[in-house]
């Protein structure tokens, strides 16, 4: 059994409880301990105002996590980005460290730097593997066409990510829908923006940036979106309803946490994995999948 | 060339943008043709009485700002941005050239300096390795120490700085997390009070 310090981030608990939900139950169904801890913001929405408290906020989790020796696991593409850009700062930027390292001594907290961080989807794929994936599937996905969407930051930068997967032609989540059954799509600029960060700063270019993943779903017959991060899944689920009645368009695509659709093949209920939370209806997509019961 | 990046609209979003100098300096007429010249009529071109030669140094000075000197202007950012693919007034190239000129008021004091989703696309495709997402963290801390800081960017710091993460978890969220079968929220905070007190915003 695997144990990892859950980092939850501050959309996920709040606004995103059915990716939370779906998480716990496919992590228990994998033997995958998920031990919460009093974690705060990842520094990611800081970087932009001011980087350096922004790094120190970021490792005051590390000093958690470390102090209960554990390594990190994210649910938010953006976390992971942020989380693993500032731990390579901090180990390779000597200066930085020395300064950030003072700064949580005086906070009474101390970071050696044993913490590794990565995204729960990119574990999946290098721990439980999708061969071991498939052994956990009860129920066959057949016959259901999905896009996955992987968040910029599950992959970028790519130098931070020390060649795992591929920042313009993205893999791995797509191998890890495949083990359901479920075909993946295969569609050009796979690896676009959802537009999330800017829907404080500018709703309508945020919306239209949405729009274009949509419309590619769309075009490419996909019965949902499957995501791995909060903010494209707020952006995609609830940004549509938005699209469709900003913009005078109907796209009626079901967006899907990674979880939701794992746990689908798991055989877990619609109920247990938060259906019910999910904006778009995803009536039709569940009625497509008890059809194809195995 | 920099009407490309919108600020001949004089449309400030949000009120916080420097408003325009009008008193174009007679003296240069070749410098840099194109973009600077002496016709009084063009408010959209750059007078050389705003370049600021100091800024230059200041952002090649700090970490992430020391490579947009390497940028040929090539263009490849702004095709790869997918904000510029919905958004013509947001073009990424346009401000490395402002950058470089030093038009530090234009570029800090702009409402497109906020647009950035910060997708790190260009930086994967840029050919000079320019970092783009990183000169763009390092010129919007520069406009926040300067006083422009986007309106949604305020208000999230004082949350954050108050309560450690971006949305407050109240009881209704934590009654609601209790009926999913969900963990209530961890309300110990782990020396965060000590750790606030060093930051440097939101204050």
């Amino acid at each position: 059994m695997s144990r990892y310090a859950f980092f939850l981030g501050c959309t996920t608990p709040v606004r995103v409880m059915n990716y939370e939900l779906s998480t716990r139950k496919v992590s228990a169904k994998l033997s995958i301990e998920l031990v919460d801890l009093p974690f705060t913001c990842c520094g990611y929405p800081i970087e932009s105002i001011n980087r350096e408290s922004a790094m120190l906020m970021s490792m005051r989790n590390f000093a958690l996590a470390e102090s209960k020796g554990l390594d990190i696991l994210t649910v938010c593409s953006a976390c992971a980005g942020a989380l693993t850009r500032f731990s390579n700062a901090f180990q390779e930027d000597e200066a930085s460290r020395t300064r950030i390292a003072s700064q949580l001594k005086s906070a009474g907290l101390e970071y050696k730097g044993s913490v590794k961080v990565r995204h729960f989807a990119r574990m999946l794929y290098e721990d439980i593997g999708v061969a071991k994936l498939k052994d956990a599937v009860t129920k066959d996905l057949k016959g259901l066409k999905v896009l996955t969407h992987y968040g910029c930051h599950y992959v970028r930068p790519s130098e931070s990510y020390r060649g795992f997967d591929d920042p313009e032609v993205p893999h791995t989540v797509d191998e890890l829908v495949e083990a359901t059954g479920a075909e993946s799509l295969d569609v050009p600029q796979k690896s676009v923006c959802c537009g999330a960060p800017l829907l404080p700063v500018d709703k309508a270019v945020a919306l239209s940036m949405a729009e274009v993943k949509l419309q590619m779903a769309q075009a490419a017959g996909a019965d949902a979106l499957v995501v791995i991060c909060p903010f494209c899944g707020i952006s995609y689920d609830r940004g549509q309803l938005e699209i469709e009645a900003e913009f005078q368009r109907k796209y009626g695509i079901p967006v899907l946490y990674l979880p939701q659709l794992l746990g689908l093949a798991m055989g877990f209920s619609p109920r247990d994995l938060g259906f019910m939370m999910n904006s778009v209806k995803v009536q039709g997509i569940l009625e497509k999948v008890s059809g194809v019961k195995a | 060339m920099l009407h490309l990046l919108g600020w001949s609209k004089t449309k400030p979003i949000y009120g916080f943008a420097t408003p325009r100098q009008s008193n174009p300096s007679p003296r240069v007429t070749n410098f840099h043709p194109g973009v600077f010249n002496t016709d009084k009529g063009r408010k959209d071109l750059v007078n050389v009485s705003e370049i600021n030669e100091t800024f230059c140094r200041q952002v090649l000075a700090k970490p992430g700002g020391d490579r947009f000197r390497a940028c040929f202007q090539c263009g490849t950012c702004t095709a790869s941005c997918p904000v510029r693919a919905v958004e013509s007034r947001y073009n990424p190239r346009v401000l490395v050239k402002m950058v470089e000129l030093g038009l530090r008021e234009r570029v800090l004091g702009s409402d497109i300096l906020w647009l950035c989703s910060l997708c790190y696309q260009c930086q994967e495709r840029c050919p000079e390795d320019v970092r783009f997402p990183e000169l763009m963290t390092v010129l919007r801390n520069m406009a926040v120490e300067a006083g422009y800081i986007h309106p949604s960017f305020a208000k999230l710091a004082s949350i954050v700085a108050e309560q450690g993460r971006i949305y407050e978890v109240d009881d209704f969220i934590n009654m609601r997390r209790k009926q999913l079968g969900l963990p209530v929220v961890p309300t110990d905070r782990y020396e965060w009070g000590k750790l606030s007190q060093l930051l440097r915003f939101g204050k």
